[in-house]
């Protein structure tokens, strides 16, 4: 029986369960490989089962559980996996640094293509499932804590529920989102074997087209070669990879709906038009502005890549776009700002919202002439309730102001103008690689300690939608307070803004 | 369109040639006054700007004497006449510097033309024309920026909050002047009082300049720019030229005084002092400029600069920015005053400046502080709803809640500013500089701030961008300078279209 109700120690209980089950997973597939780390793997990872079963046994989830809660709970449960992964690196002995282990453990549950491993041929091939499957579980906690606690608080608009999300009356994990996050593990299952069965069709082993399939559909974009894609060398997997990261950057929420043969919502048939339009319109444009290998074919396959990769925030790359003119790496940062369709595991800024944004811009413009008409924002058609707009702008200004803070931090611990610049956004939006010092492939272990800090918490903050950092973030700058307030005794809650 | 027969000539009912004609009157006569300057100062340019002065005085005096002021101003003919005025006067202001062959293409007349008149301070002068220029042209230069800070400050204060441009709206209730609901009456007395503090505010500056030692040449062409934010010198180095501390002092608390609000100037001048402590957005700006200053100078002592080099280069060249002046006081390329080579940090606070701008109704250009501070409450309180779904929290300014109308325009504002701005980001990269350099540039430009960062730092010129990409960025120098919607209105047809399809609710004009 339950001992008390907790919704934190429950669903970090459940993400302990996840990770350990993870672990080991990634033992056994140790021992397929005969690797080296199989024992310790697979004893990490049943403790820390254990541990979670424990906690889940012990800690029931509350029948009702408060956005601030819920918000916390995320946070936490993030913060474990974090550890679970952290650990394992280090008693693997992959990575003897605390500090980069930690950096691996973010990059991978954020599903952020930054890697402090070096010459990974030679990593053992349990701790890169491991890694690969970090990324993969990222992506669904992330996509989990959009469905199940943003559009809770009515977040970001039109997000994993479409444009009209009831603001607050939902139960955390009630029966319908309970539904929900099923139907979309069994989608994001789905994917993940098309596109390791498309990995394996294109010419990689089996263990490759594994693990290059739960980093790509999951858009993280770890590799198990120091060159990405680059490294097979390969058209047909190229090609591949391309399908693989658009597939990742789709919206779940709308590959469920036409696959149950559902009415497609205008706004996201839209939203879709305007994904697969922008990657159409990127590669155009890459292709005539890049060059790549040997001919217009070599050139036009790693602009595609390139887009895809920018647009679902993947991060797996062929080219070196460090190497590009401005005008392609600009528009590259522009691509990976705006990132993947609403309801992706994908990060970014959203393209819905891109959208909804547009559309806003232009009401104003309007108003300008006309301060009295009365005009809506919409997206396919599909009009955005006020309140939602609304949020959809603080929303805008909240990321523009973390990257903002990211930019300067990198700035602060010596990155020049562009590494900063685009090592913000690009981190902000967990796509990984950017330009400058952080030019794929670049050696994380010669950057800044420093740097590699301020990367971390805007990896995280991008990977759960900045709501449950932030919130955090408020939480401990109110800790003071609270406890002066709970010191004079006085009743919780009293005197505070409502 | 009917003309209204008034002593048998037809005059065309459009406030935007009146108003065109009357900014050309103004440049004529400024022109005039150049060209006494340059034969003063024993230069051979007044054949030039003469001739300047008389073609833009007959444009301008058929401008006026063919139209006339239409009984019905609805916004759209507010915004056209506002945004042809300030297009005349920069085609107008282009001409000394063609005739006098100091610039000798007519986009570069033109680029030198706006960036003065939009009170910006880029140029695209090469060292050989600074050396070269006649003194009389040189002044016309300042005081293309002079004009157009006299054009800004009833803008800011009058017509656009009137118009709720951008959410101006918000301190329309304090602009001096009759609180009518007509827009003529109304900006022609603000005007009135406002130019009073303008022209005090730049014989004060003059008088200080020469105190500290400048010339009465040197004194007035900086009081010019100073005075408008503008940000143009007449030395190569800028105020670098001086190299001077106590030069630099008199230019920041110029700076600073110039780009705070000038209807708080105004009510002060009047004894009502507390005013400007009682403004959050006065607060807020001194805040920044005092803090950002602590923190460059840290930054750059911490770099291994002197301690008082690091104060007096970091409060100019912030001050400089956050007033969106201009002024550099590099001595030389290397200097520290070159701040495209401090540390990463200490650019991007100047590059935030560069967005931010100074505050609302001052000739100051950028988002404006006030803006900035709607935004970030509109954040903070995005993150206290993620906490409290359900609550109702307005936005607060002081302690009276904002409409969220005026909130919403606000938004709009910024949102729109910020994606021109990265927009003209990517054109600019795309014709081939780099992506710091295009990137504040079109920042810069669209702020009016003058320098940039990478290539078009302090001591350079926007000679580094290509051609094609300086138009650009004149373009931004006036869609930034009339608040961005006016311009923005005037290049999307389609805008137009779909708001002649609704009724307009037309304001009545004076006259």
């Amino acid at each position: 029986m339950p001992l008390r109700t907790s919704a934190t120690g429950n669903v970090v209980g459940a993400a302990l369960v996840v990770g350990g089950g993870g672990l080991v997973l990634s033992g056994l597939v140790d021992l397929a490989e005969d690797g080296a780390d199989t024992e310790i793997l697979a004893v990490t990872g049943l403790v820390v089962l254990a541990v979670g079963a424990a906690l889940r046994r012990w800690l029931a989830m509350p029948t009702r559980v408060p956005p601030r809660v819920a918000l916390r709970s995320v946070m936490v449960a993030a913060l474990a996996l974090v550890a679970v992964s952290t650990i394992a690196y280090l008693v693997t002995g992959a990575l003897t640094d605390p500090l980069d282990a930690l950096f691996e453990s973010t990059a991978g549950l954020s599903t952020t293509a930054l890697t402090t491993l070096e010459d990974l041929e030679s990593v053992d091939k349990g701790v890169l499932f491991w890694r690969a499957l970090s990324q993969w579980l990222g992506g669904y906690f992330a996509l989990a804590t959009i469905v199940a606690v943003l559009p809770f608080l009515g977040v970001g608009g039109p997000q994993a529920r479409g444009a009209a999300a009831p603001v607050g009356a939902r139960h955390l994990f009630s029966p319908h989102v309970r539904h929900l996050l099923r139907s979309y593990f069994a989608l994001y299952v789905g994917l993940t074997v098309v596109g390791a069965a498309l990995f394996l069709a294109g010419g990689m082993g089996p263990f490759d087209a594994a693990t290059y399939s739960l980093t790509t559909i999951s858009t993280g974009g770890f590799a198990n070669h120091d060159r990405s894609f680059a490294h097979f060398e390969s058209d047909a997997i190229e090609w591949m990879g391309v399908a693989g990261m658009l597939l990742g950057g789709i919206s779940l929420p709308l590959a469920w709906q036409a696959l149950r043969g559902r009415r497609v919502s205008p706004l996201r048939s839209t939203e879709l038009r305007a994904y697969l339009g922008l990657v159409a319109g990127a590669t155009v444009v890459l292709s005539l502005t890049t060059e790549h290998g040997s001919g217009i074919h070599d050139t036009v396959r790693s602009s595609a890549f390139s887009a895809a990769s920018a647009i679902s925030t993947t991060g797996h790359w062929v080219t070196d776009w460090g190497l590009w003119d401005p005008g392609p790496q600009l528009l590259l940062l522009v691509l990976v700002g705006i990132g993947a369709m609403s309801g992706a595991v994908g990060g970014g800024f959203r393209i819905v919202r891109a959208l909804a944004l547009m559309s806003y811009i232009w009401r104003e413009l309007v108003r300008q002439l006309v301060p009295r008409s009365v005009r809506v924002v919409r997206v396919g058609g599909v009009t955005v309730d006020e309140g939602t707009t609304d949020r959809m702008i603080g929303y805008q200004v909240l990321f523009i102001g973390t990257a903002t803070a990211g930019f300067f931090g990198l700035a602060l611990f010596g990155a020049d103008l562009i590494t900063a610049l685009s090592g913000a956004i690009s981190a902000l939006s967990t796509f990984g690689p950017a330009l400058g010092d952080l030019s794929p492939g670049t050696q994380l272990a010669s950057v800044d300690h420093g740097i590699l800090l301020v990367l971390m918490a805007l990896m995280a903050s991008g990977r759960v939608e900045l709501y449950p950092v932030l919130n955090a973030v408020v939480s401990v700058l109110h800790l003071p307070r609270r406890l002066a307030e709970r010191r004079a005794t006085r009743p919780t809650g009293a005197g505070r803004q409502r | 369109m009917s003309g209204t027969a008034t002593g048998g000539v037809r005059r065309v009912p459009s406030v935007a040639l009146h108003m065109a004609g009357l900014a050309l009157l103004f440049t004529a006569a400024g022109m005039a006054a150049s060209a006494v300057v340059d034969a003063l100062m024993g230069g051979d340019a007044e054949l030039a700007l003469l001739a300047s002065a008389a073609i833009s005085a007959v444009v301008g005096l058929a401008a006026r004497q063919g139209s006339t002021i239409p009984t019905v101003l609805p916004p759209r003919s507010v915004f056209a006449a506002v945004s042809v005025s300030w297009v005349a006067m920069s085609v107008a202001g282009a001409l000394p510097f063609l005739l006098s062959g100091l610039l000798d293409t007519v986009d570069g007349a033109l680029f030198e033309s706006i960036s003065g008149f939009t009170c910006t301070g880029s140029t695209v002068i090469d060292a050989e024309g600074f050396a070269t220029a006649s003194p009389g042209v040189m002044w016309w230069r300042q005081l293309t920026q002079w004009f157009g800070g006299m054009g800004i400050i009833v803008l800011a204060v009058a017509v656009l909050p009137f118009l709720g441009v951008g959410g101006l709206e918000l301190i329309s209730a304090e602009a001096p002047g009759p609180s009518s609901d007509r827009l003529a009456p109304r900006v022609s007395e603000t005007a009135r009082r406002l130019w009073l503090v303008y022209a005090g505010f730049t014989v004060v500056s003059i008088a200080a300049l020469l105190v500290v030692g400048l010339s009465l040449y040197d004194a007035s062409a900086h009081a010019l720019a100073l005075v408008s934010t503008g940000g143009f010198s007449p030395n190569a180095a800028s105020v670098g030229e001086y190299d001077s501390f106590a030069v630099e002092l008199v230019l920041v608390v110029g700076m600073v005084y110039g780009g705070a609000s000038f209807t708080l100037h105004y009510h002060a001048l009047r004894g009502r002092f507390g005013d400007y402590w009682r403004s959050s957005e006065l607060r807020l700006y001194l805040a920044g400029i005092v803090g950002a200053t602590a923190l460059v100078t840290l930054l750059l002592v911490a770099d291994g600069a002197g301690a008082g080099a690091s104060f007096r280069n970091a409060l100019f060249n912030v001050v400089t920015l956050a007033t969106s002046c201009g002024f550099g006081n590099a001595t030389g390329a290397g200097s520290l005053g070159d701040f495209v080579l401090w540390v990463p940090a200490a650019q991007v606070i100047l590059f935030s400046f560069m967005w931010s701008g100074g505050m609302t109704g001052s000739t100051s250009g950028g988002i404006k502080v006030l803006r900035v501070q709607v935004m970030g409450r509109l954040a903070w309180r995005e993150i206290r709803r993620a906490r409290r779904p359900r609550s109702v929290q307005p936005v607060m300014q002081g302690d009276e809640p904002i409409d969220e109308p005026i909130v919403a325009r606000i938004a709009g504002f910024v949102l729109l500013y910020f994606v021109i701005a990265v927009g003209a980001a990517v054109v600019l990269t795309f014709l081939g500089t780099d992506i710091a350099t295009s990137f504040s540039g079109s920042v810069s430009a669209m702020g009016n701030m003058g320098p940039a960062l990478g290539e078009a730092g302090p001591t350079s010129s926007f000679l580094v961008y290509p051609r094609l990409g300086r138009m650009v960025l004149a373009l931004l120098m006036l869609v930034g300078r009339l608040e961005v919607f006016p311009m923005v209105l005037l290049l999307v047809a389609g805008v137009r279209r779909a708001a002649r399809a609704r009724p307009l609710r037309p304001l009545r004009s004076a006259r």
